[in-house]
């Protein structure tokens, strides 16, 4: 009997931790959507689930090379969400992180830095034009109003986002002074 | 264009490869011979490893085999080139030992022969 679960994350490390929890409690992710989670039962503590932003969508050329090699290393694809993938390799093959280099974890926090900074920005034009003429002319624009909050909302989460990446990225970037 | 034959040191993991592959090998095959060899240590994450296999290819210090008859991964091995920076690695390496068993001080016995081991003993 599987379960359903509706969140949110912009932070992937925490949803990370999570989706880890859930098999601590006997619940594999097998099927993501937007806001929804769906859990198969499993045996506690039975996979490591990892999330990466890839370069391309995953039907790209590239996508398709590197979840190959993933695939070969034992590493299955749960699912997608747009850029996002969702992973996972079972406990007993040992531990399971995808990135074990600064260089390639500093690239990882720079492409999710890039897309949240992209999307944050654009919903800023958009959400101060609905939002004005919501104030300007309420009883015919208040829609524009709610749409215009929503946006600014949105690129609020999304650029405090961008933002504690950036900060990773820098305490990473810091970090290569001294040590490989 | 030749490539300026000045380099830096070579990252663990990408040392690691190198010695790896001077038998052809595939992608998990290179994690787990990595480990084996490091006793542990070196642990390589396959994205990681799968970034430094196409730089290393790029780089013309690796090649790629295509995929193995029965079992379709693709495998890959040192190049002449590679083998070349793998020599001057292993130099750079000794330079360092070298120049550090000229201050070597103190110490348990267990690790002073293991460095003894590795340098010629100094006359």
């Amino acid at each position: 009997m599987n379960r359903t679960k509706y969140r949110v994350f912009w932070n992937h490390e925490n949803e990370e931790r999570w989706l880890n929890e859930m098999v601590t409690q006997g619940w594999a992710l097998v099927d993501m959507s937007g806001l929804r989670y769906i859990f198969a039962p499993c045996q506690p503590g039975a996979y490591i689930y990892r999330l990466e932003l890839l370069e391309e969508l995953p039907t790209h050329v590239k996508s398709y090379n590197y979840l190959s090699f993933l695939r070969e290393a034992g590493v299955e694809v749960v699912d997608s969400h747009l850029r996002w993938i969702y992973l996972r390799r079972p406990a007993k093959d040992g531990p399971f992180d995808l990135y074990t280099d600064r260089e390639s974890r500093i690239r990882h926090y720079g492409r999710i830095t890039t897309l949240y900074g992209i999307v944050g920005i654009a919903n800023l034009p958009i959400g101060i034009t609905n939002l004005s003429a919501g104030l300007t002319h309420f009883s015919r624009y208040w829609g524009n109003l709610l749409a215009g909050l929503v946006s600014l909302t949105v690129a609020g989460l999304l650029l405090r986002g961008a933002g504690h990446y950036v900060w990773q990225r820098h305490l990473l970037k810091q970090s290569e002074d001294i040590e490989e | 264009m030749p490539e300026s034959t000045v380099r830096g040191a070579l990252t663990e993991a990408v040392y690691y490869i190198l010695l790896s592959l001077h038998r052809p090998m595939h992608g998990y095959a290179i994690m787990q011979d990595v480990q084996r060899r490091s006793g542990g240590r070196v642990a390589l994450g396959p994205g990681t490893l799968y970034g430094a296999l196409n730089t290393m290819v790029d780089k013309g210090w690796i090649m790629s085999l295509g995929a193995h008859s029965d079992s379709r991964k693709k495998e890959y091995e040192i190049t002449v080139l590679g083998q070349a920076v793998f020599r001057q690695e292993m130099l750079r390496l000794c330079e360092l030992l070298a120049a550090g068993a000229e201050v070597w001080e103190g110490g348990s016995k267990d690790e002073q022969d293991k460095i003894q081991g590795i340098l010629e003993p100094r006359e």
